[in-house]
């Protein structure tokens, strides 16, 4: 079973006070770029992966999906997605998606955003994905960049000529790492950007666009503290289709 | 792509400089022989009875392996001395032309089954427009395969922001003096996004390891290049149908 960090009391409560709790998708300083990614949503039957407090649901809906299913593990994130959701096109479901059972081409729009890289067997969900897309169907994710997720021992450090770097050394080396964030040992496993983009490909996914996300110096302005991730990818947004 | 920077032949200007200190060092370097050639040649696949075009050939070390497995192969490079040298290398058996990567080629559309473009995207000004050449002289169904430094590499080594599209210089320590390489790097978005704009699909990136052939012959190169990239291999597919729309 999947990590289910986010019914932590500690870990919720931090999560809960960040920006994109709060704000919702415009607190959330990648979204432009993933919002840009996305087809149009109107029409759509859209399943969320990881759906957290159902910001991105309610959004499709306000766009004009037909129907939109969020899925999460977490209770506590359900909880609140329900509470703060009044329609009946929205679905909430609790489901470990390493474990996953959805129907056969049913969707349009496979959304899911920061929730892949908690998944050990990655290459089973984005199979049960596959499926349940309808052909021409979308899968659009965020995921932590590997450049992110690479290091045993992350924190910038300064490399021999004084330059400030991020440890990517193994990054060929694939698998969990515990990092603390909001909570100490939060296991979220690295793949390599080989990885992701081969496993959709060799599941019938064509790629049609692949984006790095780091703040732009707008956003730096706005938070000095993000200075470091303009320097080196926080995200990797990919958008596929179904051929 | 080259954010209004032009910048002209003179990236190419290296390798006139370099000759056949260059074939010499890349017969058997850890990066060229040991790493890029076995994976790009791995990627290629069987190349026997095909027409293989290798652009941007240097001195011709990839013309040679490609000949031994049986390709009718096809050339060209920026470099007149690079030319020179790699027509030599195949005594005459393979038409080597003098041309840069990201200008229009003179071959008709649709004439190759298979583009090897080995270490020298990065050299190219305008990318989008290399690949849209590659893509043109391939046949529907066709592939290019095309190796380079991988910008996580890059980055570790040059600093600043990953997300830059920017005129970077190494010095390349040769037989006859510090050579100054000059080179494109930017993000890896940037590079998939020139191939895709242009009408080709993703059909496998690789980050490859170092060949076994490494480890004893460069121990060091082989214990860093095990656990960081180096270079990165893109192989793209020309559509056999219609083209897809474009991203979404």
């Amino acid at each position: 079973m999947t990590q289910n960090i986010y019914d932590n009391e500690s870990f919720f409560a931090a999560y809960s006070g960040l920006p994109r709790s709060v704000e919702g998708l415009d607190g959330a300083p990648e979204w432009p770029t993933l919002r840009a990614m996305l087809p149009e949503v109107s029409g759509r039957r859209a399943v969320d992966l990881g759906c957290g407090f159902g910001w991105f649901c309610r959004w499709a809906r306000q766009n004009g999906a037909a129907s939109v299913l969020g899925l999460d593990v977490s209770e506590k994130m359900l909880d609140r997605a329900q509470a703060e959701t009044d329609d009946p096109a929205i679905a909430y479901q609790r489901a470990d998606l390493e474990r996953l059972d959805l129907p056969g081409a049913s969707f349009d729009l496979a959304y899911s955003s920061l929730a892949l890289h908690y998944l050990e067997n990655l290459r089973g969900t984005l199979q049960v994905v596959y499926r349940a897309l309808a052909p021409g169907g979308r899968l659009v994710f965020s995921a932590e960049h590997p450049m992110t997720t690479a290091p045993n021992a992350p924190g910038w450090m300064t490399a021999a000529d004084g330059h400030q770097t991020w440890p990517v050394d193994n990054y060929l080396s694939e698998g969990p790492r515990s990092t603390d964030w909001l909570a100490k040992g939060v296991i979220k496993q690295h793949r390599t950007i080989a990885s992701y983009l081969n496993l959709l490909i060799g599941l019938g996914f064509a790629i049609s666009r692949v984006e790095e996300w780091g703040p732009s110096s707008e956003q730096v302005a706005a938070h000095p503290e993000w200075a470091n991730d303009a320097e080196c990818p926080a995200f990797l947004l990919v958008a596929a289709r179904k051929s | 792509v080259c954010h209004g920077v032009w910048v002209g032949d003179d990236l190419w200007d290296a390798y006139d400089q370099m000759g056949l200190s260059f074939q010499q060092h890349a017969a058997d370097s850890a990066y060229n022989a040991h790493y890029d050639r076995p994976a790009v040649l791995a990627a290629l696949g069987p190349v026997s009875g095909r027409q293989v075009l290798d652009a941007a050939c240097g001195p011709g070390l990839y013309l040679r392996e490609l000949l031994d497995r049986g390709a009718e192969v096809t050339a060209f490079d920026a470099s007149p001395v690079m030319v020179s040298l790699a027509r030599a290398r195949t005594a005459g058996r393979v038409q080597v032309d003098r041309a840069a990567l990201g200008e229009p080629l003179s071959y008709p559309d649709g004439a190759f089954d298979l583009v090897v473009c080995a270490l020298a995207i990065h050299y190219a000004s305008d990318r989008t427009a290399a690949f849209a050449e590659f893509c043109r002289v391939l046949r529907p169904g066709g592939a290019a395969v095309v190796s380079t430094q991988h910008p996580v590499m890059d980055w570790l080594r040059k600093g600043g922001s990953y997300f830059q599209t920017a005129l970077e210089t190494d010095i390349w320590h040769t037989p006859s003096g510090d050579q100054p390489v000059r080179f494109w790097r930017e993000p890896l978005s940037a590079l998939c996004a020139a191939a895709t704009d242009t009408g080709f699909l993703i059909e496998k990136l690789i980050e490859p390891v170092p060949a076994e052939t490494m480890r004893e012959r460069y121990p060091g190169d082989y214990e860093k290049l095990s656990k960081e990239p180096g270079f990165l291999i893109l192989r793209l597919l020309k559509p056999a149908g219609p083209n897809p729309s474009p991203a979404n």
